[in-house]
């Protein structure tokens, strides 16, 4: 056990520095002014923007830049290049934002997908079975944004209620029930569209698997044996079908910086996608530098997680 | 113990019988039929698009812009008789420059389609490649030699093309003349050789690839997408580069187990015997066996593709103008949603049908080939 | 059975959960009519967020509303956009003008005061000298002479050596101008004699250790002792009683720590460039600041409309306490990094209140305020990144103010509920040509291009109407910009004619040819602008039809300026200049900027037009200036080095509701908001309110 910990950390160690080498390289090789100058700015003489390369370290070779960027990083001390805040501080105040709408979109993902699709399974052919994999279809193939606009326009203009950015604007003296329920409600939404995907995805997957155990021998044993089908479809098959689907547990971490930067800028939503798409437009370098370590920590995490779960709910799996 | 060469063959035999029990199995579900009816009508329309929009002179001109047209909405007849529409009338309406959105929808489809097709060929390619390898030439082991004449290769390019070109050419043609030193060495079989330092193994060719698969999966896809696209000149070729190279780990994955399972089957075994070399065996035994599952992520990867680029479009990083997606046409409409809502509809139930079409055809197939699928999407 | 209760009751209980959470929601109605609060606020939408709100620091158009209602300058615009006091009671513009005169070793003094003398004769008894002449003297308020004196200086040399200067000053005149005199040394000639000034040698009078080659030693002795030297002077006088939003009074003081915290290199203020003229800041009393310049610069005065720093917040002493508080090196700890940024204090109408990022911005109104607090009570900065969603909630009523989009204008406009305006806003959009590449260095060719472009269907098909035609490089409302001079009109068979006549036919194919060459060019904007987009594809299209081949091409903002523009590879390219009022055109035509990074970017070389330029530079009278302006405007109209195609029109829809209140003793009274001659409905907003139900008002 403890020789497969210390085996897998220096592996991901090692891709973890690799994962560094290579989003800088991909960022610095590319074309763009640090994000404070203004090129077509009279104002921003050539000798100006030298003064702002050098102040970020942009005219020194790139290894060394490197080193600046990953100690600055590691010793806290990163700043946006657009406006002067440490990194870190900008990317917990999003993350903040960022986190209810992750947790309210995976509760909903996977409270709903397991139902819908142990169901559809149980009834497979039937009209639940046929009709829930029209609508995970559906979902699974309509553009994102289209869906939200429509959507939002369905929502306003029937129920006349906000449902833009992360509360109704001006309600922050309202009781506290209120102002909760409020947030709730603009949570409703996003998260919805951001889990519809999810839902689809995860319910026809966990269909596939319940109709692989359902074959299996053991639950044609414990129907000849003349348990009750209920016993039958959810003690017995189901435990074995939910299997895989403990290793995913750990690759839900990545989600945590993850987020859509489309369904957050329609929804107004200051998450962490956001930030990060006007980071890359603004080639605020630290940012997204920041940002895709912290991506690629928890991807990394999140695989020896889901490892170490495995290895603790399935008998047969040894680590060594 | 049969006959070798009969067995390899018999194989190939029961692969036709096979064919016509699983059409009949596959016309049996009914969504994954009309997902394929739709999925070839699509292809006709692509091609009809293809045919009709391009050229000097198409037959209807996507690009034509009327202004006194604009955002005239669907079937309304042409005003304008110098350069009128398809039949006369703007089936689909126009758009804010009075461009007749049917004709762009045609041009569209094609456009869609080939980013699609070839973003996912893209994939396939690399996928089939990098798994392949690593399946079947997974346990050869990467030596220091070979790393530094690649990282030699690798610097002489950069340089070469960062302005240094003698030096860039003189390292190229340095790893290239050891290159050449190192397999004439290797084909001179029989002479014992000390192994030096530069002989000390690194990696085995399995773990090199995986590793690599491990650190494209550290980045999030459309992060990675978004920042690279945001970075590169906005060309129809890198958006389906990029959407293409950053999708095959997938397909890498499941072409490299079913290849660790392949070489171990007899009919491999029995090629082997007859003394049929190492690509024969790839191609003509094994790639066909593993191509099935492929195939449907391949074809679910077209439908994802087009999403990727409407996506794209959205955040204004799709495919450039002049070429019309109906992702660029979704996300362009959108500024009109009060004002002409064909735009949006238009494109938006097009690729809403045709994804649909898609991904309903690709989990047929799926079903049909391995009826107890285990791969999620 | 449990585990089916849990999946079935789970979901169940979290999608009530969530779903019953909308019958606490306030509907809109609720929010906006039954709100009293609401009518005492102020609510903007933007697409972006601020970035930094610190007048000296931020670029950015969010920043820079917000801080005009945060911070106040020493002067700003009035109505028909002539400087105005704010901060500043009053000021006054005057001159000191210094010269060396030419002499032998020893002699300088006596030389000296025999030019005072001539000088202060001719003065007295101007008779007989040319009337330019005598009013130039006329101005001379005072003739004195400064003693010679040494100076000792270490500048770094060209290869990065310390140069160590021994400096001999001869004794100089001085002279007090009450006003600025651009003139006055060619015009003192007439006096003193033809090329007086020039014979001044000042390398004669630096000696250099180590020792310096002679072109060398003469460029920087020029540079250190100019043989003439005109110093503008900027007197304000502040306002008594002023205070900042903390209480802490605001004096002269504050102006001159402004401009120190402008020039100082840790700062990297990108207003640098406006200050770096200013030689030194006196301040004779607290209420009172004495701006001295190095040399003549004429936009200097409009650069004080930037906001006052609060000195008490920002100084050494302020800074060293708040790294030290937040644990930051206090070596490296500048105005950049301070939280001022993100919790600004500063003297105008608006007090900042909170900032919570990518969200809102609130401000409240200032009870102190000089001019009278605004009439709103709150103002406030919601930023809503997508434009159709902003547009919903404007339709709402939860917002009073969003980008309103040309196609949207127009059917605003027949909307009852909603006052609208509309001016011409400060930028134009242009085709720019490569003039270093053919074809585009014949002037044939790029009339012709001009000619083809159908300017009005592209004002009418993709602005809505709500752009105007232009046809120099002035902002359409400033007097500078000269209507004499007429836009190009759209004529594709004049456009065929100019083409043949330049030397291209059509080829058997029907694109032109010239030797054998097609004429074929690639148009490129950046992407993400669909104004431009459209441009390009109806330019595109009408170049088509004249035989031209034309491709075009969208790039992403970074790469376009990066590899396009500074490399200064392209062939052409759709692009808008956003102008200032003032009528610097230096760094955009003239022919010294024309380099890599520059923003002369299409090569626009004209001698006439570069004279020009910088005489508009050094004119400190606006009559004069707007005569410069105009001429200028002919030459460049005259070359089209870049194809004018229109200056924009902003659109701005308000509710009914939001009128102009007016008191008078102690009536008060309301009128329709109205914008001014040069359209700005804004010029009144600090007496906009919003009234519960919509005013009517007889047409007057």
């Amino acid at each position: 056990m403890t020789a497969f910990l210390a085996r897998n950390l220096k592996r991901k160690l090692v891709t973890l520095f690799l994962v560094t080498v290579v989003s800088f390289l991909i960022i610095h090789l590319a074309p763009g002014e640090p994000a404070q100058v203004d090129p077509l700015n009279p104002k921003f003489t050539p000798e100006m923007v030298e003064r702002f390369r050098r102040a970020f370290h942009l005219d020194r070779p790139l290894p060394i830049q490197y080193v600046l960027f990953y100690r600055d990083l590691f010793t806290g001390r990163s700043v946006s290049w657009k406006d002067n805040r440490p990194v870190l501080e900008k990317i917990g105040e999003r993350f903040l934002n960022s986190l209810p709408l992750f947790a309210a979109g995976t509760l909903l993902t996977w409270t709903l997908a397991f139902p819908l699709g142990i169901h559809a399974a149980v009834r497979r052919g039937g009209f639940f079975d046929r009709g829930t994999a029209f609508f995970a279809y559906g979902f699974i193939s309509l553009p994102g944004f289209f869906f939200a606009y429509l959507l939002i326009l369905l929502v306003v203009n029937t129920l006349a209620v906000p449902v833009l950015g992360m509360e109704t604007y001006g309600f922050e003296d309202a009781p506290v029930l209120y102002r909760l329920n409020d947030r709730l409600w603009h949570l409703l939404l996003p998260a919805g569209l951001g889990s519809a995907t999810g839902i689809a995805v995860l319910s026809r997957y966990v269909r596939s698997q319940m109709l692989e155990v359902i074959h299996q021998d053991y639950v044609r044993t414990a129907r000849a044996k003349g348990l009750p089908e209920e016993t039958v479809l959810y003690k017995h098959a189901l435990r074995n079908a939910l299997l895989p689907f403990l290793t995913m547990f750990g690759l839900l971490l990545p989600g945590l910086v993850g987020g859509s930067v489309i369904i957050e800028s329609i929804f107004s939503w200051p998450g962490l996608g956001r930030l990060a798409y006007e980071a890359i437009l603004a080639r605020d370098y630290p940012v997204i530098l920041t940002l895709n370590f912290i991506a690629a920590v928890l991807v990394l995490l999140g695989t020896l997680l889901s490892d170490l779960l495995y290895a603790a709910a399935d008998p047969r799996i040894r680590l060594e | 113990m049969m006959d070798p060469a009969a067995l390899a063959q018999a194989d190939d035999v029961g692969q036709v019988q096979h064919r016509g029990r699983l059409w009949r199995t596959f016309r049996r579900n009914r969504p994954a039929l009309a997902g394929f009816v739709f999925f070839c009508a699509f292809l006709v329309l692509a091609a009809i698009g293809a045919a009709v929009t391009s050229g000097r002179e198409p037959l209807v001109d996507p690009g034509r812009v009327r202004l006194e047209e604009r955002l005239r909405p669907p079937l309304s007849p042409a005003r304008d008789g110098a350069n009128p529409p398809f039949l006369g009338i703007y089936l689909l309406g126009t758009d804010d420059l009075g461009r007749d959105l049917f004709a762009r929808m045609l041009e569209g489809a094609w456009v869609s389609l080939t980013v699609g097709f070839i973003a996912v060929g893209i994939s396939v390619s690399l996928g089939i490649l990098a798994g392949g390898i690593a399946g079947y030439y997974g346990r050869r082991l990467i030596r220091l030699r070979h790393a530094a004449l690649a990282l030699t290769l690798v610097a002489g390019t950069i340089l070469g093309w960062s302005g240094h070109l003698p030096a860039g050419l003189l390292l190229v043609a340095a790893a290239l003349w050891a290159g050449l030193g190192m397999r004439r060495r290797r084909q001179e079989k029989g002479r014992p050789r000390r192994p030096g330092l530069l002989d000390r193994p690194l990696i085995d060719i399995d773990g090199f690839l995986m590793r690599i698969v491990d650190i494209l999966l550290c980045f999030p896809s459309f992060f990675l997408i978004l920042t690279v696209v945001a970075l590169l000149p906005p060309r129809m070729i890198t958006i389906m580069a990029v959407i293409g190279l950053t999708s095959w780990e997938g397909t890498a994955r499941f072409v490299r187990a079913e290849f660790l399972s392949l070489r171990e089957r007899e009919f491999v075994d029995a090629a082997r015997a007859l003394g049929v070399g190492d690509p024969g065996i790839l191609f003509r035994h094994m790639l066909p066996n593993a191509l099935g599952p492929v195939f449907v992520s391949a074809t679910l990867g077209v439908a994802s593709a087009i999403l990727t680029e409407s996506g794209l479009s959205f955040l204004g990083f799709g495919v450039p103008p002049p070429h019309a997606t109906w992702g660029n046409l979704l996300a362009d409409g959108r500024r009109f949603l009060f004002d002409a809502p064909w735009l949006t509809l238009a494109p938006g139930s097009a690729i809403l049908a045709v994804v649909l079409s898609f991904n309903l055809f690709g989990e047929g197939l799926r079903d049909l080939l391995h009826p107890q699928a285990r791969e999620g999407r | 059975m449990g585990t089916r209760r849990i999946l079935l009751g789970l979901p169940l209980a979290v999608s009530t959960l969530l779903l019953q959470s909308i019958l606490w929601v306030p509907t809109y109605e609720e929010q906006t009519r039954g709100n009293p609060g609401r009518l005492e606020e102020f609510i903007q939408a933007s697409i972006g967020d601020a970035a930094v709100l610190n007048p000296i620091l931020s670029t950015d158009a969010a920043s820079a509303e917000i801080e005009q209602l945060v911070f106040a300058g020493l002067l700003d615009r009035d109505e028909h956009l002539r400087l105005r006091g704010k901060l500043a009671e009053s000021w006054s513009v005057r001159e000191e003008a210094f010269f060396s005169v030419p002499a032998g070793e020893g002699q300088e003094t006596e030389e000296a005061e025999r030019v005072a003398a001539l000088l202060r004769r001719c003065r007295a008894q101007p008779d007989g000298l040319p009337p330019e002449v005598r009013a130039s003297l006329a101005n001379i308020e005072e003739i004195a002479v400064e003693p010679p004196r040494r100076e000792r200086r270490e500048i770094l040399g060209a290869s990065g050596e310390t140069l160590h200067l021994h400096l001999s000053i001869p004794p100089r005149l001085r002279l007090l101008l009450t006003r600025v005199d651009p003139d006055l040394f060619p015009r003192l000639e007439v006096v003193v004699g033809e090329g007086y000034f020039l014979r001044f040698r000042p390398e004669t009078h630096l000696e250099a250790v180590p020792p310096l080659g002679v072109e060398e030693k003469r460029r920087i002795a020029e540079e250190l002792l100019p043989p003439v030297e005109h110093n503008p002077v900027i007197e304000f006088r502040l306002r008594p009683g002023l205070t900042f939003h903390d209480g802490h009074p605001l004096t002269a003081e504050d102006v001159r720590f402004t401009w120190q915290a402008v020039m100082d290199p840790r700062n990297l203020s990108p207003r640098a460039s406006d200050f770096e003229p200013v030689k030194e800041v006196r301040l004779p009393d607290p209420l009172t600041a004495v701006v001295v310049y190095k040399r003549l610069h004429a936009p200097a005065l409009a650069s004080w409309t930037l906001g006052i720093l609060p000195r008490h917040r920002l100084d050494d002493n302020a800074l060293q306490a708040e790294a030290l508080a937040s644990g930051k090196d206090p070596a490296s700890f500048g105005i950049r990094h301070s939280r001022f940024n993100r919790q600004p204090v500063g003297g105008g109408p608006f007090v900042f209140r909170e900032w919570k990022s990518d969200r809102h911005i609130r401000l409240e109104r200032f009870a102190e305020y000089f001019e009278g607090p605004p009439e709103y009570r709150r103002f406030s900065f919601r930023v809503i990144p997508d434009l159709l969603t902003q547009e919903m909630e404007f339709y709402a009523g939860t917002i009073d103010a969003y980008a309103v989009q040309p196609h949207q204008a127009a059917r605003l406009a027949g909307d009852p509920r909603f006052q609208h305006f509309s001016g011409t806003s400060f930028a134009y959009t242009y085709i720019g040509y490569n003039l270093r590449r053919p074809p585009f260095d014949d002037p044939r060719v790029r009339r012709a291009l001009g000619l083809a472009v159908p300017v009005e269907q592209i004002l009418e098909a993709v602005l809505y109407g709500q752009g105007e035609r232009t046809s120099g490089p002035f902002p359409r409302q400033t007097p500078f910009y000269d209507p004499q001079v007429e836009p190009l009109p759209h004529d594709p068979e004049a456009a065929g004619r100019l083409l043949e006549e330049a030397g291209w036919r059509p080829g058997p194919d029907g694109l032109l040819e010239k030797d054998g060459r097609r004429l074929r060019f690639t148009l490129i904007t950046n992407s993400g602008n669909d104004i431009r987009k459209s441009i390009l594809t109806i330019v595109q299209d009408a170049w088509k039809r004249l035989g031209i081949e034309v491709r075009t091409d969208l790039v992403e903002w970074s790469v376009f300026i990066r590899e396009r523009i500074h490399r200064l590879d392209f062939d052409a390219v759709v692009l808008g200049w956003s102008m200032g009022v003032e009528p610097d055109l230096y760094p955009i035509w003239h022919s010294s900027q024309t380099g890599p990074h520059q923003l002369n970017f299409v090569g626009y070389r004209h001698p006439e037009a570069d004279a020009l330029i910088t005489r508009i530079r050094q004119e400190y009278d606006p009559d004069r200036q707007v005569a410069l302006c105009r001429k200028l405007h002919a030459r460049i109209a005259a070359d089209q080095p870049v194809t004018f195609l229109y200056a924009g029109k902003w659109t701005a829809v308000l509710d009914r509701r939001i009128v102009i209140r007016e008191r008078q003793g102690g009536e008060i009274h309301h009128r329709p908001i109205e914008a001014t001659a040069t359209g700005n409905y804004r010029y009144h907003f600090h007496r906009w309110v919003k009234l519960s139900e919509r005013p009517l008002f007889t047409v007057q």
